[in-house]
C-alpha cells in the first residue's frame, strides 16, 4: 500500500525536530548557557548559523534544546491525557446513561470550559511557574478531549453484535472494554494523540511566552519569541526562527495526523 | 400478470452490451434488456451479481474510476454517452430511483414536504408555492394523507414504510417515465412490503410509468413483474416473460436459485426426551409431508403425539408425560419508559413484552415470528440473560435466567446474530473468536485448540481457518463461524436471531441444512427468531406468532401455516409474497411458503 504524501511530509518535518532534540543531548554548536557578549545580536552567518541573541547565545543551539523542552512537555501532557481520559471515556461508554456516565462527562465539560491557559495560571498561582506545572495544565486540558473521543467511538461499538456475543460469553463490561473496545478504537486514539501532541507544543509555547512554562535558563521556543519581541525591528531573526520552529513542528504533526488517519481508517482507505 | 406488451416493440429503455469494469476487474459483462412503458421489469440475482451496479450505470452514478461501455437508448439518446449536465436533468425528471434503506434515504433535518417540493424546484418545474401544492398531491398519491401527514413532518416522525412512501413520492414527483426501485422492500416488514408493492404496481398501472424492480426475492418478482432477467456474476443468464421463465428455468443457475429459495432441510423427527438424536429417525424425510396431518387436531390438547404443542390458550402443561422443558418463559414482562409528552406530564410506558409464556423442549426447534417492534428482540435479550425482566420469569433447566446468572448456566444458551459482518471483532483471529465463550468455563480447557478445530469442522470449515482474520471470509462462512462459536461450549439451546436473514438464498439453504444436521447430531434445541415465514416453516417444529408484545398464536408449524387461527397470523401469511403454486411444478411440487 502506498503511504499518503501528507504522512511522509508530516513525519519528515516532525522527525526533523525530534532529531534536533535528541542530538542536543550530546552535541550543540555552542553551549546554551554560554553568554558571549562580544558576539551579541549577530545575524545568521557561517559562525552562528541562525545568529545570536542579545546575550550572545547561539539561536540554533537554543532551538535544539528548546525542541527538547517542547517535545518533553507535549509528550508527557498528551500521555497524561491518554492515561486519564481514555479509561474515563471507556467507563462512561460502558455505563452509558448511568449516573457514573453523567458524572464523568459533566466533569469533563467542567474542565473543558477552562482553556489550558486559565488552568495554567491557576496552577502557577498556587505552585509557581515551572515546566512541570505547564505539563500538568496541558495534561488536564487534554484529559476531557480523550475522554470524549473514547466515549463517542466506544458507544458506537457497544451496539455491535460482537459485543453482544462477548456478553453472551459471560464477559463483564471492564473485560469487554479492554479486549474488544480499546483495540478497535486505538486507530482513532493514535490520530487524536498526534493532533493533541501538536496542540500541546503550541500550548507549551503559549505558556512559555507569558512566562508560565520552563524557567530561564532552560531555553524554550515560547520564551525566545517573547524575548525577541522588543528587538524585532533590528534583529528579526530572533523572532523568525523560533516562530518557524513552532509553525513547522505543528504543521508536521498535523499533516502526520491526517496521513495516519488515512492509513488507519479502513473506510477512508477504501475511498481513496 | 402476463406481459402486456412485447418488450422492445415500443421500447422506453433499451440496454445492450452494457459492460462495466472497475480497476480492470469486470463487474458487468454485456448486460442487455429492454423496457416498455407501463411494464414492470424484474432484475433478480444474488448479492454481487451486478443488479444495483446496472441501475447505477444507467443513472450515470457508477463509482469513480468505473469504465462503462455499451448502449442504453432512452428517447433517442444514449444514457451512457450523455455528459453529467444532461444526466442531472434526466435523473428525477425522466428516471426516478428509490433505494433499499428508507431510514437513511431522506435528509433528517428537512421536512418531507420540503424534500418532495425541492425536486420540483430543482428541475425548474414549478415555483415554491406550486411545488408545495404538487408535493401535497404526490404525498396523497403514495397514501400519506394531509390530515395525518402534513408537509411539515420530519422523517424521524415516520415509520420505515412511511418513509419509503416519501421516497417514492420524491422519485415520482416529476412523473418520470421510468422508476428504478433497488430492493425497495427488503428492509420492510412483510405487511408493509405488500402495501409498498401494491403502491408501486398502482403507479405503473395508473401513470403508465415503467418500473425496474431490483430484488433478490423471487416471490416478490413473481407477484409483480411482467418480465424478468436473472443476473449472475455481472451477466444476464436468463431473461423472459415472468411466468414462462419461472415455469421453464432453462439456465442451470436459475434452477439453482429457485431450488435454494424453496429449499427445506431434511430434518429428523423430534421426540421429547430424545437427547442425542442418535436414535434412528422414525420418520425421516421432509416434514411438510408428515407433520400437517398429525398436528392439525391441535384442540385435542397436544396429546396427539409427543410433539409438545402449546395450545393458543397458553396452558403449557397439557402434556403431563413430557419431561420438564429446557427453556421456560412465564409471563415475561418488560416495559420501556416513553419520553414525557409534556415537561411535567407522567411518562408513558411502552410494553415491549407484555406477558409472554412459552416453552422450548429438548431437541425441539421453535420459531418466533413477528414484525419489527413486536418485542422479539427484547425477549431475545432477556432469554440470553443480557437484560432483566420486570415481571415473570425465564427458566433454563429449571434455573432462573437473568443478567446475574452464573457462567455454567450461561454456557447452556448461546446465540447466532443476524449480521455476519458485525458479529466478530475484526482484530481477532478465528481461533480466538470461536474460543471466546470458553470464558464461561471455570478454566480454559486444555484441549481448547482441538475443540475449536472440531467446532470449525462441524460447521464445514477447516482447522486451517483458525489463524485467519474474519475479513477473509464471505458472509455465509462468517455465519458458519458464528455457529461454531455458539457450539463451542456445547450448549443445549441456541438462539438464532435472524441468523440467515442477511444471506443469499443459496447460502441460506446451505446454512439451514447445516443447522438441521447439527440439531440431529448434537440434540440441540433452537429458538429461531425471524420475520421470514418461509425460513421458519422450513426449520421449526412449532411456531409462536408475536405481535405488540404478546403471543397471538402458537402451535405446530405446519398447522399454524396451513390453518392460522388468529387474524394477525392470517394477515402475515396473506402479505407474504408467493410464487404461484403451478409455476413451480416439476420440482417435486414444492412451493415457497
Amino acid at each position: 500500500m502506498r503511504l499518503p504524501i501528507t504522512l511522509i511530509a508530516g513525519a519528515l518535518l516532525a522527525g526533523l525536530f525530534v532529531a534536533a532534540a535528541l542530538i542536543s543531548f550530546v552535541w550543540t554548536p555552542y553551549g546554551v548557557e554560554a553568554l558571549t557578549i562580544s558576539a551579541r545580536l549577530k545575524p545568521p552567518g557561517a559562525d552562528y548559523w541562525l545568529g545570536t541573541d542579545h546575550f550572545g547565545r547561539d539561536v540554533a543551539s537554543m532551538l535544539m534544546v528548546g525542541a527538547r523542552t517542547s517535545i518533553a512537555v507535549a509528550v508527557v501532557a498528551v500521555g497524561m491525557g491518554l492515561v486519564l481520559g481514555v479509561p474515563l471515556g471507556l467507563v462512561a461508554a460502558a455505563t452509558r446513561g448511568s449516573l457514573l456516565d453523567e458524572v464523568v462527562m459533566r466533569g469533563n465539560d467542567l474542565v473543558f470550559a477552562f482553556p489550558a491557559l486559565v488552568i495554567a495560571i491557576l496552577i502557577t498561582a498556587v505552585f509557581g511557574p515551572s515546566a512541570l506545572n505547564a505539563i500538568l495544565a496541558i495534561g488536564i486540558f487534554n484529559t476531557p478531549v480523550f475522554a470524549r473521543v473514547t466515549r463517542g467511538a466506544a458507544l458506537s461499538l457497544w451496539t455491535l453484535d460482537y459485543i453482544r456475543a462477548a456478553r453472551v460469553a459471560g464477559k463483564g463490561r471492564a473485560r469487554i472494554s479492554v479486549e474488544h473496545i480499546l483495540p478497535n478504537i486505538a486507530n482513532l486514539l493514535i490520530v487524536q494523540g498526534t493532533i493533541q501532541f501538536s496542540l500541546g507544543i503550541l500550548a507549551e509555547a503559549g505558556l512559555s511566552y507569558v512566562g508560565l512554562g520552563a524557567q530561564p535558563p532552560t531555553p524554550s521556543w515560547g520564551r525566545m519569541l517573547a524575548e525577541a519581541q522588543t528587538m524585532i525591528s533590528f534583529a528579526p531573526h530572533l523572532a523568525i526562527f523560533p516562530g518557524l520552529a513552532i509553525v513547522l513542528t505543528v504543521l508536521g504533526l498535523n499533516l502526520m495526523g491526517d496521513g495516519l488517519r488515512d492509513v488507519l481508517d479502513p473506510r477512508l482507505r477504501r475511498a481513496r | 400478470m402476463n406481459s402486456r406488451r412485447a418488450a422492445g416493440a415500443t421500447s422506453l429503455l433499451s440496454v445492450s452490451g452494457l459492460s462495466l469494469a472497475i480497476g480492470g476487474a469486470p463487474i458487468l459483462d454485456d448486460v442487455g434488456f429492454a423496457l416498455a412503458p407501463g411494464e414492470v421489469f424484474g432484475l433478480v440475482g444474488e448479492s454481487g451479481s451486478g443488479k444495483s451496479m446496472t441501475a447505477l450505470a444507467l443513472m450515470g452514478l457508477a463509482p469513480r474510476g468505473a469504465v462503462v461501455s455499451g448502449r442504453a437508448a432512452m428517447g433517442g439518446r444514449d444514457l451512457l454517452a450523455l455528459p453529467e449536465r444532461a444526466l442531472c436533468d434526466i435523473r428525477g425528471r425522466e428516471i426516478g430511483m428509490i433505494f433499499q434503506e428508507p431510514m437513511t434515504a431522506l435528509n433528517p433535518v428537512q421536512t418531507i414536504g420540503d424534500q418532495v417540493a425541492e425536486t420540483l424546484v430543482v428541475h425548474g418545474a414549478a415555483t415554491r408555492a406550486e411545488a408545495r401544492r404538487a408535493a401535497r398531491d404526490r404525498l396523497d398519491r403514495v397514501g400519506l394523507t394531509a390530515e395525518r401527514f402534513p408537509l411539515g413532518r420530519y422523517p424521524h416522525e415516520l415509520s420505515g414504510g412511511q418513509r419509503q412512501r416519501v421516497c417514492i413520492a420524491l422519485a415520482v414527483a416529476l412523473r418520470p417515465k421510468l422508476l428504478i426501485a433497488d430492493e425497495p422492500t427488503t428492509a420492510l416488514d412483510v405487511t408493509t412490503q405488500a402495501q409498498i408493492l401494491r403502491l408501486l404496481k398502482g403507479l405503473v398501472d395508473e401513470e403508465g410509468m415503467a418500473l425496474m424492480l431490483i430484488t433478490h426475492d423471487l416471490a416478490v418478482v413473481a407477484g409483480i413483474a411482467d418480465h424478468v432477467a436473472v443476473m449472475q456474476a455481472g451477466r444476464v443468464v436468463e431473461a423472459g416473460a415472468t411466468e414462462a421463465l419461472f415455469r421453464t428455468r432453462a439456465h442451470a443457475y436459475t434452477r439453482a436459485l429457485f431450488a435454494a429459495s424453496a429449499h427445506r432441510p431434511a430434518r429428523r423427527g423430534v421426540g421429547v426426551g430424545e437427547e442425542t438424536g442418535a436414535a434412528p429417525a422414525p420418520r425421516g424425510g421432509r416434514r411438510s409431508a408428515r407433520v400437517a396431518p398429525e398436528a392439525r387436531p391441535r384442540r385435542d390438547g397436544g396429546a396427539v403425539r409427543a410433539l409438545p404443542g402449546v395450545p393458543p390458550g397458553k396452558t403449557e402443561e397439557g402434556a403431563g408425560q413430557a419431561t420438564p422443558p429446557l427453556l421456560e418463559v412465564v409471563d415475561a414482562v418488560r416495559t420501556y419508559p416513553l419520553p414525557r409528552p409534556a415537561p411535567f406530564a407522567p411518562r408513558g410506558l411502552l410494553p415491549a413484552v407484555a406477558g409472554v409464556s412459552f416453552a422450548v423442549h429438548r431437541g425441539e426447534s421453535v420459531g418466533l415470528v413477528g414484525e419489527s417492534g413486536c418485542g422479539k428482540s427484547t425477549l431475545t435479550r432477556a432469554i440470553l440473560g443480557l437484560d432483566p425482566l420486570q415481571g415473570g420469569a425465564i427458566r433454563l433447566n429449571g434455573r432462573a435466567v437473568g443478567p446475574r446468572m452464573d457462567n455454567a448456566l450461561r454456557a447452556a444458551v448461546q446465540v447466532v446474530f443476524q449480521d455476519p459482518y458485525g458479529s466478530f471483532n475484526p482484530r481477532w483471529r478465528v481461533a480466538r473468536l470461536v474460543a471466546e465463550p470458553f470464558h464461561l468455563l471455570p478454566a480454559p480447557p486444555p484441549d481448547a485448540r482441538d475443540r475449536v478445530a472440531a467446532a470449525l469442522e462441524a460447521v464445514g470449515l477447516t482447522p486451517a481457518d483458525m489463524d485467519k482474520f474474519i475479513h477473509e471470509f464471505s458472509g455465509g462462512q462468517r455465519q458458519r463461524i458464528a455457529i461454531a462459536r455458539a457450539l463451542i461450549t456445547r450448549p443445549e439451546l441456541i438462539v438464532l436471531d435472524e441468523a440467515v436473514s442477511a444471506l443469499d438464498v443459496r447460502v441460506r439453504a446451505q446454512v439451514l441444512d447445516l443447522l438441521a444436521d447439527l440439531q440431529d447430531r448434537l440434540g440441540l434445541s433452537y429458538l429461531f427468531i425471524s420475520h421470514d415465514l418461509a425460513v421458519v416453516r422450513a426449520i421449526t417444529d412449532r411456531v409462536l406468532v408475536m405481535r405488540a408484545g404478546r403471543i397471538v398464536e402458537a402451535g405446530a408449524t405446519e398447522a399454524v401455516f396451513a390453518a392460522p387461527q388468529d387474524a394477525y397470523t392470517r394477515e402475515l401469511l396473506a402479505a407474504t409474497p408467493v410464487i404461484p403454486a403451478g409455476w413451480m411444478g416439476g420440482d417435486d411440487g414444492r412451493v415457497v411458503v
